[in-house]
């Protein structure tokens, strides 16, 4: 799969660093092809995005009637997520439940975010804490793998608990930040896999974690995509869809109405994430997710390539600070910074090199985008 | 305001009276997000050094802590385990401190005392500051409440706030910018005590 001579897409960012690119005989990777052919098209953001949603709204408002909530809001304290708060409460008067996963590094940034805007719109917060002796076993476990997805214990914590929040207040809707406009170009399968496959899961586990998960919130995909959806009624609605969303507006907005505060760049609300996408994703693989970001703001026009390409110039993590970094995140983890430097320059290993369902999970990518409910492909 | 760190360790309540009795706006921190808008921070504790941190780190409230403190220079006071928190290591535990100050807490070298000396240290005792703005002032020869076994050394010391002796002096109150830290119990102490809290509300 390795291509041996570098190529970039002409249209967007995207490069060979993403092994199964591919390119036309314009040099238009098949990022950009697939969002013209299939996202683009069934993109709706004018006046048939907003009945499409006003309908949603009032079936949410629906069911929620006589009832403490009608939906249910993850909020991170990125900007997608309080985005959505906002349209959701100010905008639609929906009554989210709004929890928030706190895995242990939660940056002053986020929580501040958090804060702000539970605060302003006079909300409650359901905040669950992973128990953090079983994260840190979990992600050391992922590090051990030498995989590169090692943010797969924190996602996963995340949408478990949505579900199971879902599942414990009987809540049919859930609101999903997950939008076309910011994120259309999706993370390659072998830089990000799937962070609900049990199988994977459970063979890393068994071969290096050293703690019994006893708390830690599990959820396959069978029960959520399968059970919860369909047996339950459980619906996932991605609000961010209907209308044109601009990210440099939602910020501004965010900031002037809430005392909102950005942050140098997408998923830095966790200090771990902020690690693993600016420094150990691109330094230990060459995976850089500033290329997946931009090559989507580039096709929804809220970027220029040569905007990307010069931002990319530079490391996404600060050269003068990263030895400090490194050393607090090893210490945080509980151990010492020369073992988790072994686990950086340990060989490479990916998501193959462990038991999986990816064909399950392919099978399911293919029915979901044949129906229509899924635009673009995770590949 | 003052925010208390809740993270099951020490006596919140105590120090939540004594505010509310002068008059000063306080609140409690149990998640990272309650933590969020916290401008002067306490962290007590009492107990083992690794059962203290391992709390801290099960509350979520770390990372936030961190960067509340070292990042935005939010003015922090440490009270006993919490003051010895704030060191890179502890003789009493295996797990790393916050490394906020260059030192270590080590134990009192019981070999050395005279016959009515002895661990823990516990009681009143006279508190030395080296200098009287800050957390002293407007105290003349305080004494405040112990009760410790191991005492925190720094390595420059500048960071020295108060000395107090126990068969030998060892710094019963810390400083260095933004962060504080007393090894006896501000919130046992009486008047002094309350002086004190209200010093650290008022810098």
């Amino acid at each position: 799969m390795q291509q041996s001579k570098y190529r970039i897409c002409s249209n967007c960012v995207m490069d060979t660093s993403d092994s199964r690119i591919t390119f036309d005989a314009q040099g238009v990777c098949d990022h950009c092809r697939d969002y013209h052919a299939h996202v683009k098209p069934n993109w709706h953001t004018g006046e048939r995005g907003h009945q499409e949603m006003e309908s949603i709204v009032a079936k949410i408002k629906a069911s929620g009637k006589q009832r403490d909530f009608d939906c249910l809001l993850g909020l991170s304290g990125g900007v997608d997520s309080s985005y959505m708060l906002h349209l959701a409460v100010k905008e639609f008067g929906l009554r989210p439940l709004v929890f928030h996963v706190d895995g242990g590094w939660n940056s002053e940034l986020a929580v501040h975010n958090i804060n702000v805007m539970i605060d302003k719109l006079g909300l409650d917060l359901f905040t669950e804490v992973i128990n953090w002796n079983e994260m840190r076993d979990f992600q050391l476990a992922f590090f051990k793998s030498g995989v590169p997805h090692i943010d797969l214990p924190q996602d996963h914590a995340f949408v478990a608990t949505l579900y199971k929040f879902a599942d414990k207040y009987n809540i049919k809707y859930i609101l999903n930040g997950g939008n076309i406009s910011t994120e259309c170009v999706r993370n390659p399968m072998e830089w990000a896999y799937y962070g609900t496959d049990m199988a994977q899961i459970n063979d890393i586990m068994k071969r290096f974690s050293t703690v019994r998960m006893s708390t830690y919130p599990f959820s396959s995909i069978f029960r959520h995509k399968l059970y919860l959806r369909y047996i339950r009624g459980v619906k996932v609605v991605k609000l961010l869809n209907y209308r044109p969303y601009v990210k440099s507006a939602a910020l501004e907005l965010l900031s002037r109405e809430y005392g909102w505060r950005p942050y140098p760049q997408k998923h830095f609300e966790s200090r771990f994430t902020k690690f693993f996408e600016g420094y150990w994703l691109p330094e230990r693989f060459g995976f850089d997710t500033r290329r997946v970001q931009y090559s989507s703001l580039i096709l929804t026009g809220q970027m220029t390539r040569d905007d990307a390409l010069t931002k990319l110039q530079s490391p996404a993590y600060d050269p003068n600070s990263i030895n400090d970094e490194f050393n607090y995140i090893a210490t945080k983890l509980g151990i010492q910074p020369g073992e988790l430097r072994s686990y950086f320059t340990m060989p490479k290993k990916f998501y193959w090199d462990y038991k999986n369902q990816e064909r399950v999970f392919r099978l399911g990518a293919y029915f979901l985008k044949a129906i229509g409910a899924e635009r673009s492909i995770k590949r | 305001m003052i925010t208390l760190i809740d993270y099951g360790l020490g006596n919140i309540q105590a120090f939540a009276n004594i505010y509310k009795r002068l008059n000063i706006p306080v609140a409690v921190a149990r998640t990272s997000v309650e933590l969020a808008a916290a401008e002067r921070i306490i962290l007590p504790g009492v107990g083992a050094f690794d059962w203290a941190m391992s709390r801290l780190e099960a509350s979520g409230m770390r990372v936030c802590l961190d960067d509340l403190v070292m990042g935005k220079k939010r003015p922090v006071l440490g009270v006993c385990v919490g003051m010895q928190m704030m060191a890179r290591r502890s003789d009493e535990g295996k797990l790393p401190g916050l490394g906020w100050i260059d030192a270590e807490v080590k134990r009192f070298d019981e070999s050395g005392f005279r016959q009515q000396t002895h661990l823990p240290h516990m009681g009143w005792n006279d508190v030395c500051p080296s200098e009287m703005g800050s957390l002293f002032k407007g105290m003349l020869s305080p004494r405040f409440y112990f009760l410790h076994s191991y005492y925190f050394a720094p390595v420059h010391p500048n960071a020295v706030l108060a000395m107090t002796d126990y068969n030998g002096h060892f710094a019963s109150a810390v400083r260095l910018g933004n962060v504080f830290g007393t090894q006896f119990h501000p919130e046992k102490s009486h008047q002094w005590g309350i002086q004190l809290l209200k010093n650290f509300a008022e810098l």
